[in-house]
């Protein structure tokens, strides 16, 4: 898996998560959300369009990170999520528990106080 | 059914990668498409997850794959010496509740259930016996 962090203006932050998040991968995503938290926390979107799989392991990930941003006071939108990923997301229930987005631009606006 | 692969192997998460690539590669020559193959090496991913964080006793249970298909159908079989667990007694996790209720784990069987177009798990001779079927694209 590739994670590539991008830095937005009010101190948005989008982390790309490309290939697979899976048992073998996530203490990677995991390490880096935990980064972004360790450094104050404030908007997180998670760009998923580069991840063509994700299990369990992955899910509870994104659990981790938005049950720590809740507590947090921060937030934290997913984008991009397509084909077999959005499908497992939608399953667990996910869809309903997260901020969607289909873009990086539609989560940052979703983001962005009215 | 003709078979296409066939893994043992201990149940250590290190090994995990060669049970999804063995099933995921039957999969794709035994004619599944693409989003199904993801769903197989799902299935495969949390099964075998599951047998090697709680099957196992003094030490690792022991895991044996193996792929077959024909012309309607991809069936993978995962049987383990661990013990006993019947995945799919297992309830289904409550997919509505809201965030601060999510517990963090119990996905895995789920979404095996959800992942799988069919699963039957029988123990027989001190075995763990899960068999997962994929439904092949119609010819017509």
């Amino acid at each position: 898996m590739e994670l590539t962090k991008t830095g937005l203006p009010d101190g948005v932050v989008t982390l790309a998560l490309k290939g697979r998040l899976d048992a073998g991968t996530s203490a990677q995503a995991e390490a880096a959300i935990q980064d972004f938290l360790g450094a104050g926390g404030g908007k997180l979107i998670l760009d998923l369009a580069g991840l063509d799989y994700i299990s369990s392991a992955g899910l509870r990930v994104l659990l981790v990170a938005n049950k720590a941003m809740r507590r947090k006071a921060g937030a934290l939108a997913l984008c991009g999520a397509q084909g077999n990923v959005r499908e497992v997301l939608e399953v667990s229930g996910f869809t309903t528990l997260f901020l969607m987005a289909d873009t990086p631009e539609q989560a940052l606006a979703a983001l962005r106080p009215a | 059914m003709r078979r296409l692969a066939r893994l043992n192997a201990p149940a250590v998460l290190a090994r995990l990668p060669d049970f999804v690539a063995a099933a995921s590669e039957s999969a794709r020559a035994g004619g599944l498409g693409p989003r199904k193959v993801g769903s197989v090496e799902l299935a495969v991913e949390e099964a075998v997850t599951n047998i090697c964080k709680y099957a196992g006793q003094d030490q690792p249970a022991d895991i044996a794959l193996a792929c077959f298909a024909d012309d309607a159908l991809f069936a993978v079989e995962i049987s383990d010496d661990g013990k006993p667990f019947d995945m799919t007694a297992q309830p289904d996790p409550d997919v509505t509740a809201g965030l601060e209720q999510r517990p963090l784990g119990g996905l895995g069987v789920f979404l095996i259930k959800k992942a799988a177009d069919a699963v039957r798990y029988e123990r027989r001779d001190g075995r763990n016996r899960l068999r997962l079927e994929f439904r092949l694209p119609s010819r017509r």
